[in-house]
């Protein structure tokens, strides 16, 4: 089974930041337990399935976003462009943007000066284009997680499942790294 | 008195947290949050900062080289993180304590408590450091610096690395860090015995002896028998 998870990392960081909206803010960390109760729904019930609907793996995307912005310092420039009016008989495949969509938040951010993180999901009749763009930091920090390996199996999903009808390019120059996926679904 | 301290952490809501709970304790001037660890350590290499609380995983350095930089025993370390894994490390770099998110508040507390004591040890507020005036003792307690009359003092009880003195005519007693060793030395002329390896006592106060236990103001004391020999060549002389 090459489907990938959420990262448990993720989850800890998550609920480590609702603690602290709850002993501090007055309305943000129902939202937030809202988002992530609403993205553990998607992984239980909707990831068993072969295909999920466009629409609830973009809402899924959307939480993630949104419950990691809570981390971000402000030099961090997130922007994010997600499709609205996403027709309801649209499948995908679950779970094979997220890995691509986590990879800025492991490896792009710095908190010494400006950065930026690009995403986009565009969707064009049946083609959805993901783009994801961060900096390349010039730094040689020990990786703890295996986010590689998750890039890699998300490939191999990609190949199975869209065979020829899925497009990847990963473009990484001297200070930029960019993702460019197209998808026929 | 009261302790400065920073905080270091790449996530705004980490710091948030630090903030909060650092409000509702007394005797902290947080002197700044940093998301930047090079930031933070140009102000502490300007800055008298007594305690230092820094996260691990950070994007561009690691708490613990953040910490390797720092001139040793000028602060007081505390870290905060998600991940158990460098908790043995950290004992290289001698910090005084070692807190895994999510943190409690009373687990917050008591580490700072025990930041506090590395501080007064540092700055030599320790019990036994501290000079007699006028017949009077001072000794910081609970964040205040209290004086108390010598001659009042019944007796000092060890407790760990704290001291309780205990106070005729007053029901509470003060609990200060120091040992018992430096303080017997420095109230030896003032008529003060060991009587045990826990108890120094005010000669002056003694009630009654019985072979193994005396009375000093209202209560007893357990005499050990290495002492009982200096207990009786006071009594007959």
């Amino acid at each position: 089974m090459l489907k990938s998870q959420i990262n448990p990392h993720f989850l800890l960081n998550t609920l480590n930041n609702i603690y602290t909206l709850s002993l501090t803010n007055k309305s943000t960390e129902s939202k937030a337990i809202l988002k992530l109760s609403e993205m553990m729904k998607y992984i239980l019930n909707e990831c068993t399935e072969d295909k999920v609907s466009v629409q609830s793996d973009i809402s899924f995307l959307e939480n993630y976003l949104s419950l990691q912005s809570l981390r971000l310092s402000p030099n961090v420039g997130l922007t994010i462009r997600l499709p609205n009016n996403v027709p309801s008989d649209l499948f995908i495949e679950p779970m094979v943007l997220i890995p691509f969509i986590e990879n800025p938040f492991q490896h792009g951010i710095t908190t010494a000066k400006e950065c930026d993180i690009e995403i986009s999901i565009t969707l064009e009749g049946n083609r959805l284009n993901l783009f994801v763009k961060n900096d390349i930091l010039g730094r040689d920090i020990k990786q703890t997680d295996n986010s590689g390996m998750g890039l890699a199996n998300t490939q191999k999903r990609l190949e199975h499942t869209y065979p020829s009808s899925h497009l990847l390019i990963i473009d990484s120059t001297n200070d930029s790294y960019q993702v460019n996926l197209t998808i026929d679904l | 008195m009261s302790n400065t301290i920073i905080a270091i952490d790449d996530e705004p809501l980490a710091l948030l947290l630090v903030e909060t709970y650092l409000k509702k304790l007394e005797g902290w001037n947080l002197l700044g949050l940093f998301s930047n660890c090079d930031k933070a350590l140009q102000f502490v290499k300007s800055n008298k900062v007594d305690v230092i609380l820094s996260d691990i995983n950070m994007p561009d350095m690691t708490g613990l080289e953040l910490v390797a930089s720092i001139k040793p025993n000028s602060s007081s370390i505390i870290f905060i993180t998600a991940h158990k894994q460098y908790a043995v490390e950290s004992y290289n770099l001698d910090v005084i304590d070692y807190l895994v998110k999510p943190v409690s508040f009373e687990r917050f507390e008591q580490a700072l408590n025990k930041a506090i004591n590395w501080v007064m040890i540092r700055d030599g507020l320790d019990a036994s450091k501290q000079p007699i005036k006028d017949e009077y003792l001072f000794v910081y307690s609970e964040y205040q610096l209290i004086k108390i009359k010598v001659e009042d003092i019944t007796f000092v009880q060890s407790m760990g690395d704290y001291l309780k003195i205990n106070i005729d005519s007053d029901t509470r007693s003060v609990l200060t860090l120091g040992r018992l060793k430096n303080i017997t030395t420095k109230l030896a002329d003032k008529g003060f015995i060991r009587i045990h390896r826990s108890y120094l006592v005010n000669s002056k106060k003694i009630i009654r002896f019985q072979k193994l236990r005396i009375q000093v103001g209202e209560e007893w004391v357990p005499v050990s028998k290495t002492y009982q020999k200096d207990l009786e060549n006071i009594f007959n002389k």
